[in-house]
């Protein structure tokens, strides 16, 4: 079964909260605010792989591979020490104070969420508009 | 007094209201760094003006005749260049405390460090040549000359033999002397970009003119981090990018270590400044910073500071943990930094206290 597949199961039966799909023995947590037969407003997504991946090797896969998120992000902090990586959007290609963030966390684990920056430059999760075929894709490659 | 120092006096006064007007912009622009040698800062100022003759309307008449030319043309001639003038850091620490409104910093308690220092108050048979001391010398010659009765008033001529020589020698004493260390840190993994360390070097730059106003003697030690610590000097200080994670604590870790080993806390008025984005790797990390602030490092500072520098990412979240963790301790200073004009007010937040 593909992410797309579960993802459209899941949205059916539950359109909004925390909704959990699976594809074999990956899994992806998705924060949903609301969802409609196309569309999906989401908080944020977590996926799960089934594999290990080199935390170093994975944040440049994302760099390179990670095109259905807007905006191109980059490697801001890569720490396999720590176990971990951050990329964030390219500056230069930042619209409206918003980014996207990216965390690598552990050798299975990878997140995303969209970020608005407030006039005090506080950091506010920020809403994010995706078709189901989008989400799908996402989460495809999230897992990689 | 000369007429020359009258004018000098008029000059260093014109000068110093042309910095004072200038400072906010010396301030963000980071102007002046770099320009520091010793205890003089070389200050770039736009010509001064001073009065000058001015043709008139060139009118035909007895004595004159056709003066410069005429026409919207550019000149051939050099533009006008910027004039350096040096001024003394306590002249310009003056400056930034008139034009920030600071109070003095006031020495806590009795942290003098001991120095020895060597003086010449005393007399030795023995030395260099460079330091015979003439009048002992003369002084020696005729008390031997006269108690071997050989001094004639008449013919008052003295020759010292070379066991009336006497040289000057030093004595040590010890004397209390203001001191202060001054620990930079700065978080420079990845997401720390250019701007935010050029943010951070402006205000080192201001800082340390203030702290070192106020102490004969300052010792500035630098330090970065990203996961792991180190120290370094001023240079690297400001020119390393990491690209690792960020452990705030790892520069809390080496600054105790540093404080421990070199600065008795009785001896040394101590003055951690931290810079960073904000970002810290985790929760864990940053509990384990507020623990350290808390049992060390603010109770043996006089004031322990910190500036979060935004970016385009916006601010970090150390700045609202530290706030959280000390609402009400007058000795643990925050200031948020959103961009360059905003410079000379959170120097003014981690200055303005007089710690």
């Amino acid at each position: 079964m593909s992410w797309r597949t579960s993802l459209d199961h899941a949205l059916d039966d539950a359109p909004q909260g925390k909704v959990r799909v699976h594809k074999g023995k990956a899994w992806a947590d998705v924060d949903v605010e609301k969802a409609d037969a196309i569309g999906v407003r989401i908080g944020g997504v977590r996926v799960h792989r089934a594999r290990d991946r080199d935390i170093a090797a994975e944040a440049e896969r994302l760099a390179h591979d990670l095109r259905s998120v807007p905006d191109p992000v980059v490697p801001v902090e890569v720490d396999p020490a720590l176990g971990g990586a951050v990329l964030r959007s390219r500056p230069d290609r930042m619209r409206d104070r918003e980014f996207y963030e990216v965390h690598v966390d552990g050798t299975r684990e990878t997140a995303v969420r969209k970020v608005r920056v407030g006039a005090d430059g506080d950091r506010q999760d920020a809403p994010w508009d995706v078709t189901r075929e989008q989400l799908g894709h996402l989460l495809d490659e999230l897992e990689g | 007094m000369l007429r020359i120092d009258n004018d000098l006096g008029r000059f260093r006064d014109i000068v110093k209201g042309r910095v004072r007007r200038e400072l906010r912009k010396y301030m963000s622009s980071g102007e002046l760094l770099g320009k520091q040698g010793g205890r003089i800062v070389s200050v770039p100022l736009p010509r001064i003006g001073i009065p000058h003759l001015v043709y008139g309307d060139n009118k035909k008449g007895v004595g004159q005749g056709n003066g410069p030319g005429q026409g919207q043309q550019a000149g051939e001639d050099a533009g006008e260049h910027l004039l350096e003038v040096e001024i003394s850091v306590e002249e310009l620490a003056e400056l930034l405390g008139e034009e920030l409104e600071l109070p003095r910093i006031e020495p806590k308690g009795s942290k003098d460090a001991r120095t020895v220092r060597h003086k010449f108050k005393g007399i030795s048979q023995k030395g260099p040549e460079s330091l015979r001391h003439f009048r002992r010398t003369y002084r020696q010659a005729l008390r031997r000359t006269i108690a071997a009765g050989q001094y004639d008033p008449k013919r008052p001529v003295i020759v010292p033999h070379k066991d009336d020589v006497r040289y000057r020698s030093f004595v040590p004493e010890t004397e209390p002397r203001s001191a202060a260390v001054v620990l930079y840190m700065m978080d420079v993994s990845g997401s720390m970009g250019e701007q935010q360390k050029e943010i951070v070097r402006s205000e080192a730059f201001w800082i340390d003119m203030w702290i070192r106003h106020h102490y004969r003697d300052v010792d500035t030690r630098f330090l970065i981090h990203d996961a792991a610590a180190r120290e370094v000097d001023r240079d690297t200080f400001f020119r390393t990018r990491e690209s690792g994670g960020t452990l705030i604590s790892s520069a809390f870790k080496l600054a105790i270590q540093i404080i421990e080993n070199e600065y008795p806390l009785d001896d040394w008025n101590i003055y951690p400044f931290h810079f960073s984005d904000g970002d810290n790797w985790s929760q864990a990390d940053t509990r384990s910073c507020i623990e350290m602030l808390k049992t060390k490092l603010v109770p043996w500072s006089n004031q322990f500071s910190y500036g979060q520098v935004d970016s385009q990412y916006g601010s970090g979240q150390f700045y609202k943990d530290l706030r959280a963790a000390f609402p009400d301790d007058d000795k643990v200073v925050l200031s948020r930094i959103p961009d360059r004009d905003h410079i000379m007010e959170s120097i003014k937040e981690l200055l303005g206290r007089g710690n």
